[in-house]
């Protein structure tokens, strides 16, 4: 049955549909002929991409002077007698695949943050959030407004966020196993890397070296301080925001320069 | 060693060694140097290039490497097309790889059991059938279809061996279900097909108008690019044009919902707007358009003996202005549900001669019973208002699969095309024989079936063997029980490449295990004519091949050696060098295999060592003629692009009483295609570990439907069972919606209807009707 077919022909101009058209098209004449003075713009041919480089920020270096000051909510220094609770290396590790995949979203969402993905509204300052009875974790790269492009979520805590803090559910939230089988799932073979060593100095009280890539992690201060901080990685001179004037990226460690090339023989497909 | 014991006995090693090294040099002062900083296991990780496995955007990865197994991942930065992002499907690729049911063994049904058999055995089968299936039933009663997920070199040889050495075009691939109505939409806008930009329009552009594209969540990385130009540049606009609230339109300006179909109508109403207001860049359209007109009423391919074939009729500005007469604001307000105004609004954003415009499509427009016609109406709003093939003027149109691009459209896996021709085309088949090294005559001038056409010829009987690789018809194909059924049939082989058990390798005679990914060395091209290559970085899971070898193997035992001659250790260069050879000239040229080896991918055309970033543009194209102006569009005779005088038509199947509501599919972010791989991965399943049905929450409240209850869906094909979603990704407007089909426990292809648009054969996967039922009351 095909009914409810779109009406066929062509509808009269009715007196109403005259006068709106009269006064859209004078809105449109003002509105356009403003643009119309302006003239053509110069189309611009920029030089190819093959080339890095550019005018483009260069990532790793990008957010290296965001201090709390000028970007985070609270202050590096905060103090504070609420309970709140702390964020520690091992849940931070269990919640990323890898060293330095994108973190799983550990807790409830309500429906308007998971659709606008409004994440920023906490982690762009941190700060305290009563939902969660503790302090939001600052992100390092909170100009990324897509979050969710990387930040999974867990399905059942979806529309299901957290109006109560003192349920028992605050903490099941988030300490679940990761892999936990849902009735199809099947399991997975995965072998990941040995996370990298957090306190490596070459000497005896010298700064300890940076373990981990810095691209999108520029903002040091975001996550090596303040209470939102995992306990076992903040500073304890939060003043000090020239961070790699003394903290050198590890050589040899995270992420070698160029990487591997691929040139010289294809080492085929066969069995 | 506990990692307290283990950081201590690294630190205590670095110590000594920076102690001991350093007052060597200087006795009495220490220094450090050649310091052990970090875990030992991390030092060893190497890393190395590669696209991205899943979509077509094609972003640039890095993985690490440790010990012979793939252990990480991040976001190329020296890569164009992403500059160090990824999205969560790409951080967490190289878990596909691991799942614990990988497919290592080649598997034969014997007494209507999958045995386990060595591969070389499974190979042999395979050959023997293939070689008595065409004895018996001829060329044309065997068949391959692969996928937009094959590389590059497996889906040439799959066209030399079959339609070259075989002498069949019975070739088709799972794009013909994505692509063709963007090929199509190419083919008779430009005469060529793929974009005429590149993805360096987005830094360009000042509006973006997204033609039923949740991009937000099928190209992430894209769109993050697209928010990132508006973070810095105020003035930028995106404006999701749409059939669904999605995550899309909550990141964009404006969200205009319209009614299914009825983009049609939009897009001529937008043309109609620009005509009135005389927005026309005149200069543009006398030089460089040709007005033309096509068949109407052209059905919808819903019979096996359907034919069609469209009849282009010169036009001039006149007709196109009558044309457009129909298509008032008010008018197409009635069909769309969109306001006069905004449609108004729409068509002075393309006009303002300000502002440069790009448009982005995918699926919303390709999968459409007249989806070359909305590709040609994008086109024709380009055309009129000029804004085309110049930095920021683009209509975009986006692939889904890695190497939709790369292998199914440029190498031509499809029935009419060959490598960089058609079969139709005499001088083409005479290209390839040469270079195949085959007769002429081997290469039939006729394409036999499209992808549907195929799948109901192996129903009838008319093929009656069918090789698969990298695809799974058996939960992508629509109207899906009764090409389920078809492949069940006794006498019907089917074999099956695959890295995973899935619903397709079930019904299978045959399953070959496929090495996936950076399990071999291959090439995609993405949607911007992006070449890249990966070179082999693991070892593929006990006996699994790579496709490319699999067809090789079958093709010497055929007794094609000499066709098939490459040596194992380096048949990728070699066939990528036989490969190019079809492309040699300066509007395809492909960049050497050194060049991409050595860097993020080249974009074709690839001339003198450049890649043309904007093709038919005087200025950036070197196989542009400046005898004809700024622009040439070269793929016409006339080098004239084509402006299409395209009306709306209604859908095949439209919501009544019975069944009240249009039924549309798609994707999710977090799952690639049928989720064999991604629903394999704990962070990717975890978020959404089920298929399910979104429903208007007003339409929920009247019917008593509770978030998360299991309903029923019914179509006039098939019924799916499956909890209901209300307001979580999206919302459909009232009357529709929404499953995905990444869950192989949910059908949802079996309520879908195979209805194609007549120029593309491509399916409609976003429109049929079903009606909601409730279990329990």
């Amino acid at each position: 049955m095909r009914s409810r077919r779109p009406p066929p022909g062509v509808p009269g101009f009715s007196r109403l549909d005259i006068v709106r058209a009269v006064v859209l098209m004078t809105f449109l004449v003002l509105v356009l002929g403003a643009g119309l003075e302006r003239d053509r713009e110069e189309l611009v041919y920029p030089e190819p991409t093959v080339e890095a480089g550019g005018e483009a920020p260069i990532a790793s270096e990008a957010r290296v002077f965001l201090t709390r000051e000028d970007e985070l909510g609270v202050a590096p220094d905060f103090d504070d007698d609420r309970p709140a609770h702390v964020r520690s290396i091992d849940m931070y590790r269990r919640l990323r695949a890898f060293p330095g995949a994108p973190p799983r979203i550990p807790h409830g969402l309500t429906t308007e943050e998971f659709q606008t993905q409004s994440c920023n509204v906490c982690h762009r300052r941190g700060g305290w959030v009563a939902r969660f009875a503790t302090y939001a974790p600052v992100s390092p790269h909170s100009d990324y407004v897509a979050c969710l492009q990387c930040h999974a979520p867990r399905d059942e805590l979806v529309g299901r966020p957290l109006r109560d803090a003192d349920t028992g559910e605050v903490c099941t939230q988030c300490h679940v196993n990761p892999d936990a089988a849902s009735p199809s799932f099947v399991a997975l073979d995965w072998q990941a890397p040995v996370w990298p060593a957090t306190d490596v100095q070459a000497l005896e009280g010298s700064p300890h070296v940076i373990p981990h890539t810095v691209e999108s992690r520029g903002n040091c201060l975001s996550c090596h301080s303040g209470p939102g901080a995992v306990v076992e990685l903040r500073t304890d001179h939060p003043e000090r925001v020239n961070c790699r004037q003394c903290h050198v990226p590890a050589p040899g460690a995270p992420i070698p320069w160029p990487p591997t090339s691929d040139s010289g023989r294809g080492d085929g497909g066969g069995s | 060693m506990s990692p307290l014991d283990r950081r201590e006995f690294l630190r205590r090693a670095a110590l000594a060694a920076a102690v001991g090294s350093a007052s060597a040099l200087v006795p009495g002062i220490s220094f450090g140097a050649e310091v052990d900083y970090t875990d030992p296991s991390l030092r060893d990780v190497e890393w190395r290039r590669t696209p991205c496995r899943f979509c077509g955007v094609g972003c640039g990865l890095l993985v690490g490497i440790e010990d012979g197994r793939a252990v990480s991942v991040k976001g190329d930065p020296e890569s164009p097309v992403n500059r160090g992002l990824a999205c969560v499907k790409g951080y967490h690729s190289v878990q596909a790889l691991y799942g614990r049911d990988r497919l290592t063994r080649a598997k034969v049904r014997r007494g209507g059991r999958l045995v386990d058999v060595p591969v070389q055995e499974a190979l042999d089968v395979v050959a023997e059938r293939l070689r008595q299936t065409v004895e018996e039933h001829g060329k044309d009663g065997v068949a391959m279809y692969g996928s937009g997920q094959w590389t590059i070199p497996d889906g040439y040889v799959a066209s030399k061996l079959f339609k070259g050495a075989i002498g069949t075009n019975n070739l088709e691939a799972n794009a013909r279900l994505c692509m063709a109505s963007a090929v199509t939409g190419f083919m008779t806008s430009f005469g060529l097909d793929e974009p005429m930009g590149c993805y360096e329009d987005i830094d360009h552009a000042d509006v973006f108008v997204l033609w039923g594209n949740n991009m937000a969540e099928m190209h992430p990385v894209l769109f993050s690019r697209m928010l990132e130009q508006r973070r810095q540049r105020r003035d930028v606009q995106i404006v999701d044009l749409a059939t669904r609230t999605t995550r899309t339109s909550y990141a964009a300006d404006r969200s205009l919902i319209f009614a299914p179909q009825a983009d049609l109508a939009i897009a001529n109403a937008i043309c109609h707007e620009i005509v009135r207001n005389d927005w026309v860049d005149h200069d543009f359209v006398d030089h460089h358009a040709a007005f033309k007109r096509g068949r109407t009423e052209i059905g919808y391919g819903l019979s096996d003996d359907f034919r069609f074939a469209d009849e282009a009729v010169d036009a001039d500005w006149d007709d196109f202005v009558e044309f457009l007469s129909e298509y008032t604001p008010e008018r197409v307000s009635e069909i769309s549900g969109v306001a006069a105004s905004d449609i108004r609004w729409l068509a002075s954003l393309y006009g303002d001669p300000a502002s440069k415009v790009t448009s982005f499509w995918c699926m919303g427009v390709n999968q459409h019973t007249r989806g070359t016609w909305m590709n040609n109406l994008i086109y024709n709003i380009h055309l009129l208002v000029g804004k085309i093939a110049t930095p920021g003027n683009s209509p975009f149109s986006l692939t889904g699969q890695p190497s939709a691009c790369g292998t199914v459209r440029e190498v031509g896996t499809l029935t009419h095309a060959l490598p960089g021709g058609r079969v139709s085309d005499q001088g083409a088949r005479r290209r390839a024989a040469e270079i195949w090294g085959v007769p002429e005559e081997n290469i039939p001038a006729a394409p036999t079936h499209h992808t549907m056409s195929m799948f109901r010829a192996l129903d009838r009987g008319d093929i009656r063997f069918l090789w698969v690789q990298v695809t799974n018809p058996m939960v992508t194909l629509p109207a899906l029980n009764r090409y389920r059924s078809a492949a069940e049939k006794g006498d019907r082989f089917l074999v099956v490449s695959e890295v995973y058990p899935t619903p397709t390798t079930e019904v299978a005679d045959v399953v070959l295990p496929s090495a996936m990914w950076i399990e071999r060395e291959g090439m995609f091209g993405n949607s911007e004519r992006r070449t890249q290559h990966f070179g082999k970085m693991l070892e593929p899971p006990g006996e699994a091949m790579s496709d490319t070898w699999q067809l090789i193997e079958v093709a010497r035992r055929l007794g094609y050696e000499a066709l098939f001659p490459w040596d194992e250790s380096n048949h990728i260069e070699q066939i990528w060098n036989e490969y190019v050879r079809f492309h040699d000239h300066p509007e395809h040229r492909m960049a050497p295999i050194s060049v991409l080896r050595d860097g993020p991918g080249a974009m074709w055309p690839f001339v003198d060592g450049r890649e043309v970033r904007w093709r038919f543009n005087t200025q950036t194209d070197p196989a542009a003629d400046a005898s004809h102006g700024a622009f040439d569009f070269y793929g016409t005779p006339d080098h004239r692009a084509r402006i299409w005088l395209r009306p709306y038509e209604a859908p095949p199947e439209w919501p009544d009483e019975e069944y009240p509501f249009w039924l549309g599919t798609g994707r999710v972010l977090e799952h690639w295609h049928t989720g064999s791989m991604t629903r394999r991965v704990p962070t990717l399943h975890a978020a959404v570990p089920k298929a399910y049905v979104e429903l208007n929450p007003a339409d929920a409240r009247e019917m008593g439907i509770l978030d998360r209850e299991v309903v029923r869906l019914v179509s006039r094909r098939g019924s799916v069972e499956l909890e209901a979603r209300l307001d979580y990704r999206g919302r459909p407007a009232r009357g529709q919606v929404f499953v995905p089909f990444f869950d192989e426990s949910v059908l949802v292809n079996e309520l879908t209807l195979d209805a194609y648009c007549p120029i593309s054969a491509q399916p409609d996967y976003k429109k049929c009707a079903v009606r909601v039922e409730r279990l329990s009351t």
